[in-house]
């Protein structure tokens, strides 16, 4: 699937008086198989942008496509359809369920999309982040780096076109800061995957193929390299 | 076919881990299902119970047809009516055999001193029905003049323990011989169950003058025909088939009374109370879980899927909560019975109740997965 294009995207939360913009006449093109890092002070839209690229919101205003196909005219239920079969997610606060195990988190995704050998697939994956003796275990007898290492499992699992990842390394030490920024850097050489990671963890800076700068809510610099 | 079930399997599992995982919530729901079966069925025994107390005497009795004084609203409120009636309506086409019957409130000296009120009822032989007759029981104790029967749970309120023995009903010496089970009093003051020819020592009524006539159809013929026959050649009585008096005694006895009226609506409220209940409780549980919901709808979930997960959670809940409530309504029911002789759990309320709080489930289901569909995906970014 190729690129990810946004053209002169708006988007505001709130009503009335309370309305603020996130993002202002964004327009940004992201390539394929690079390790793309979206960076900026806190409320500059980073996520505001991440919700947009990664089809959890349709924008007040512009347009965004993937692959030549125009999100901005989906309704919801097909928005949902097209994060469940092209869109994987890496979240700050993990957001695991609680109440299932390792394999059962990434199990269930991958039975929301309709894999018969979910359990196989499901293994496969958590060994892949080196997590195969730690299956049976629920997020509340895992580290941060480990629930984490799930989530990347369960947004891998269904081998995603489009990798989203919203501060993945904020809550990890050093170590496993940097265990997560290599296997976020290995997902990204599958032919035509999107990686997009927003973050503001300098310690992602080198992983990064290019770097989107952002501030008030729009986009003031996007640099290819460290 | 191999999919869906694969498919159903994995969201069973989801569905039933995510619900025992938080075992606090889940007991308040529990619990919360639990008391709302249990209440229900226990108003709906109670209710149940006191409409077949209602009529307990007009069911039992062997008549397809009844004739009674104009206006009683029930067997309870037995006024005179001639007794030649029971003779000629046997001239009405339709009509196979006609008994009489003799009933009213009688005082009944005990013989620890004091004085209660019985009800009492006594119908020619060969019409008693379901009612057994006090000669049997007489006989079996070794003959008495005067033999009487009264149901086994009102042998305390008479304070006779032990049977037989001599008592007086309006003055009359008699003997209570035995008891019979089924004829539990719901108006506080015993049925006394006597001979036809006993009863007129014990009532005040003349001797040309009966309190009901039973009529026993014809083999081919109606009850209706029958009673329309009646109609056309009696005036000044009222003549109701079996059903008919029956359904009028209770509707009295119900929604007539007081005390009935306030049993009635203690069960519609009891009813509603449970449902509310039900619904408040799978509502909650589901409102509780929004965040995963919002997870699973970024991660792409379908409405569907969101919904058959709170379904599954919702009956998951129900059926747990109705079983633990049921499984009360026995015991509590037999334990009642010393003070609530009428009540009584058919085995249909079981399922009743099962299937209210099963269609409530998937009604609150519906409801609860309202805002767990609505809600905003894009929240999963806010930490």
């Amino acid at each position: 699937m190729p690129e990810i294009v946004a053209e002169r995207v708006d988007l505001a939360f709130g009503k009335g008086d309370a309305r603020t913009s996130a993002l202002r006449d964004v327009n940004v093109t992201i390539e394929p198989e690079a390790f793309t890092i979206v960076m900026g002070p806190s409320g500059s839209g980073k996520t505001s942008l991440l919700t947009v690229l990664g089809a959890l919101i349709a924008p007040d205003r512009g347009r965004v496509a993937v692959g030549g196909r125009d999100l901005t005219s989906m309704c919801s239920e097909r928005l949902a359809a097209f994060r469940r079969e092209n869109v994987g997610f890496v979240f700050q606060s993990f957001r695991l369920m609680a109440g299932l195990t390792a394999e059962e988190n990434v199990r269930m995704s991958l039975s929301m999309r309709g894999a018969l050998d979910s359990k196989k697939r499901a293994l496969r994956a958590l060994a892949e982040v080196g997590l195969e003796r730690k299956a049976h275990l629920k997020p509340d007898a895992m580290s941060g780096g480990e629930k984490q290492r799930v989530a990347v499992a369960r947004a891998l699992a269904h081998d995603p076109m489009i990798l989203l990842a919203d501060e993945p390394t904020a809550s990890l030490d050093r170590a496993s800061g940097i265990q997560v920024g290599e296997m976020l850097k290995a997902a990204v050489h599958r032919p035509g995957r999107v990686l997009i990671v927003v973050t503001h963890d300098e310690r992602l800076r080198p992983f990064a193929d290019r770097v989107i700068q952002m501030e008030d809510g729009t986009v003031v610099t996007a640099r290819t390299g460290q | 076919m191999l999919k869906l079930v694969h498919i159903y399997l994995d969201r069973l599992r989801y569905a039933g881990t995510s619900l025992t995982h938080a075992r606090g919530r889940l007991t308040i729901a529990l619990v919360g299902i639990t008391f709302s079966a249990f209440l229900m069925a226990v108003q709906g025994s109670l209710l149940y119970g006191f409409t077949l107390a209602a009529s307990r005497i007009i069911d039992a009795v062997d008549g397809d047809v009844w004739i009674v004084a104009p206006g009683i609203p029930a067997l309870e409120f037995a006024s005179p009516i001639e007794e030649r009636i029971a003779w000629l309506a046997r001239g009405v086409p339709g009509v196979a055999e006609t008994g009489r019957g003799i009933s009213g409130w009688a005082p009944f000296q005990r013989n620890d001193g004091g004085r209660t009120f019985v009800f009492a009822v006594g119908a020619t032989q060969g019409f008693m029905g379901k009612i057994p007759s006090p000669d049997g029981a007489a006989n079996l104790v070794g003959g008495r003049k005067v033999p009487l029967q009264v149901d086994e749970t009102d042998k305390n309120a008479l304070s006779e323990t032990s049977l037989p023995i001599g008592v007086q009903v309006a003055g009359v010496k008699a003997d209570l011989v035995g008891s019979i089970k089924g004829f539990a009093a719901f108006l506080g003051t015993p049925f006394v169950f006597a001979r036809f020819e006993d009863m007129r020592n014990f009532l005040p009524y003349k001797p040309s003058t009966i309190s009901f006539v039973l009529v026993r159809k014809e083999p081919g013929s109606s009850a209706e025909s029958v009673r329309d026959a009646l109609r056309a050649r009696f005036q000044n009585v009222d003549i109701w088939t079996k059903n008919e008096f029956s359904s009028k005694s209770r509707i009295f006895w119900l929604i007539k009374t007081g005390a009935g009226g306030a049993l009635s609506l203690a069960a519609i409220l009891g009813f509603l109370i449970g449902l509310s209940v039900v619904a408040q409780t799978i509502y909650s549980l589901t409102v509780d879980n929004v965040e995963e919901y919002a997870t699973l709808r970024a991660l792409g979930a379908h409405k569907g899927y969101i919904k058959s997960i709170v379904l599954i959670q919702s009956l998951a809940c129900g059926a747990t909560g109705t079983f633990f409530g049921l499984l009360g309504v026995g015991p509590f029911a037999d334990a009642a019975k010393a003070i609530v002789t009428w009540i009584s759990v058919p085995a249909w309320m079981y399922l009743l109740v099962s299937v209210v709080v099963a269609i409530l489930c998937v009604l609150a289901a519906s409801i609860a997965s309202r805002p767990a569909i609505a809600i905003e995906p894009a929240r999963v970014f806010r930490a």
